[in-house]
């Protein structure tokens, strides 16, 4: 009687002790699913672009020029305006398609270079070889009251 | 009886202290077994000119740059003690290499103390991520591209690198959602991460003993 009594209490004590193991595992298991979800945005949304005045003495009569466009009295951002043969214009972004360094122009073989992995990029913004797969991002463009405004993702 | 005597007796520390502060050491160690405490004391200099500069630090879109301003001009001390904690953690990334290349050189990575050199490698891998995540805290340009650029490598895997991305940036673009959730990761998951993982790094040492030099 007396042991039976006795492998009652141990069997519950081994139960018990499953429980909260158990317990404890469920919640360990549980937390990092709760984590990713809370970190996981439910709907993300990308910007959209703000347009800026490009200023009339920052158009290139030739080629290419690099322009810092004001964004705010410290801000400013810099991109490429490109004067095509045909006295059109394209704005390009500086940032790289690959991993979103900043390329630099080199003039003398007229192609843009990243320093991070070596992309080359053709003066309107074409991959010429390295790692990008894109060309650079063209910014739209809008001319209004004979101004011309460029958009940026600010 | 004064008081201190009255308060070690009461708190009882004083065996602890014993275990952890009396311990025999091994002939013959030079002073590259240093880098592990250098290290720690960047760590914890690190850690209280942080509290310091979260009294003053603002981590939003708008104010982050400002406050930043604010702690380098107007706030007594502010300029030392951001000083203290980059410089710190310079220390601190510089002495954990000089560490683990010493504990490499030694041997005193075998067996029985293979998990400690575990637990090493997981310290250094958070507090690369404590850098990381504390260099887009100014918000500055700087710190928005080098943020855009190392989140972008993250999002380079294959197949799962979009929702990586998403994750880690809380938004498609570098944003001032990144900004509040990498200022809680850089103080509050981290640290505490890393502190539990130091103590069971301490914890042991102090059992299984610092390795006899080769």
């Amino acid at each position: 009687m007396s042991i039976n009594k006795q492998l009652e209490k141990i069997n519950r004590r081994v139960f018990l002790k499953k429980v909260i193991k158990s317990f404890f595992l469920v919640i360990s298991l549980i937390l990092p699913f709760i984590w990713l979800t809370i970190l996981k945005p439910k709907n993300p949304k990308r910007r959209d672009f703000k347009f800026f005045e490009i200023p009339k003495d920052k158009y290139p009569k030739e080629g290419l020029k690099k322009v810092d466009i004001k964004i705010d009295e410290k801000k400013y951002f810099k991109i490429f305006l490109v004067n095509r043969n045909d006295n059109s214009l394209i704005a390009l972004s500086p940032v790289c398609t690959h991993l979103g360094c900043f390329v630099n122009f080199n003039r003398y073989n007229n192609e843009f270079i990243c320093p991070c992995h070596g992309g080359r990029y053709d003066i309107e913004g074409r991959v010429i070889t390295g790692p990008p797969k894109e060309n650079l991002q063209r910014l739209p463009v809008k001319i209004e009251n004979d101004k011309i405004y460029v958009g940026l993702i600010i | 009886m004064n008081i201190i005597d009255w308060f070690l007796d009461r708190f009882r520390l004083k065996t602890v202290h014993r275990g952890i502060f009396d311990r025999d050491i091994p002939e013959g160690i030079s002073y590259f077994y240093c880098f592990g405490g250098i290290a720690f004391s960047a760590f914890l200099f690190c850690f209280i000119s942080g509290l310091f500069l979260s009294l003053h630090y603002i981590p939003s879109e708008k104010e982050a740059y400002q406050s930043i301003l604010r702690i380098q001009e107007e706030v007594p001390l502010g300029k030392l003690i951001r000083g203290i904690h980059k410089w710190s953690a310079n220390v601190l990334i510089v002495s954990i290499i000089f560490h683990s290349i010493r504990v490499f050189v030694t041997k005193s990575y075998r067996p029985p103390r293979e998990l400690n050199w575990v637990v090493g490698v997981l310290v250094f891998l958070i507090i690369m991520l404590e850098g990381f995540t504390g260099y887009l805290l100014p918000w500055d340009q700087k710190a928005y591209w080098a943020t855009v650029v190392g989140t972008n490598i993250a999002g380079s895997i294959p197949f799962v690198g979009e929702t990586i991305l998403l994750i880690i940036r809380g938004n498609y673009e570098v944003s001032g959602v990144t900004l509040s959730r990498f200022y809680s990761f850089h103080v509050l998951w981290f640290p505490s991460i890393i502190i539990l993982l130091l103590w069971a790094h301490f914890h042991m040492i102090k059992k299984l003993g610092i390795s006899k030099p080769l």
